[in-house]
């Protein structure tokens, strides 16, 4: 079924791991990443997420976790 | 005749390099070095890319780590919360990928860096839109039938106006 935000994923091709604002939105407030059930993103998309939100954590642009 | 094998080589060499595989590498500079020393680190690192094309890069700005960063120099671990954060993205051979990682990783002022492939096309120059803002999209296709009905209320009322007033007249 498709939904609003991987509407928005596609717009965009491809999720960069430096566009941090975009990422923040598809986090929990531990800083954990969302299951699909709460993005809506598509099986694709959910794996491009996982990936740009674990590179942005190894470049310390996102925290591994939030206390 | 020389005009033509010039431009003809020019083209050959513009597929090899649209051929090549894309990178980006995105680092960070420990800030010790300053706002002035930024711009060395950069260009030891477009030096160490050689002969790859250019495609795009993002000046190093300073900005605050999400958390510490370490870095063991000299037998002792400095401490990073902030540092400049720029990238370059560049097609290159792939065979001179490891040299350069090489470089990258026993350049001490670089604090951390990351290289990966990706595409030509700039991904975050794409036009921007809030991710929950789609709620605007919602609005127009509610306001299409809403639209569609008032003028269908309007031309039934003209045409049934009369039939109605004939009717009763009738009566």
């Amino acid at each position: 079924m498709p939904t609003k935000t991987d509407n928005y994923v596609a717009h965009f091709k491809a999720l960069d791991y430096k566009d941090v604002d975009t990422l923040k939105k598809f986090l929990n407030p531990h800083g954990k990443i969302m299951p699909r059930r709460r993005t809506g993103l598509s099986a694709p998309n959910q794996r491009a997420l996982a990936q740009a939100v674990k590179r942005a954590r190894f470049m310390a642009l996102l925290p591994y976790i939030v206390r | 005749m020389a005009e033509m094998s010039q431009t003809a080589e020019v083209s050959s060499q513009a597929n090899i390099s649209e051929s090549r595989p894309v990178y980006e590498v995105g680092f960070h500079v420990v800030p010790t070095v300053g706002d002035e020393g930024v711009a060395g680190v950069v260009d030891q690192i477009t030096s160490a890319l050689g002969n790859a094309e250019i495609i795009s890069q993002q000046v190093p700005e300073k900005m605050r780590l999400a958390y510490t960063v370490e870095q063991a120099a000299a037998g002792k671990r400095a401490k990073f919360d902030e540092a400049y954060f720029g990238f370059i993205k560049f097609a290159i051979d792939r065979e001179e990928i490891p040299a350069l990682e090489q470089a990258l990783r026993a350049n001490k002022n670089i604090l951390r860096f990351l290289l990966i492939e990706t595409t030509r096309e700039d991904i975050s120059q794409a036009p921007r839109r809030a991710v929950f803002a789609s709620d605007r999209l919602e609005g127009e296709t509610i306001q299409k039938p809403k639209a569609a009905a008032e003028e269908k209320a309007g031309e039934v009322s003209e045409a049934e106006l009369d039939k109605s007033i004939d009717a009763l007249v009738q009566e």
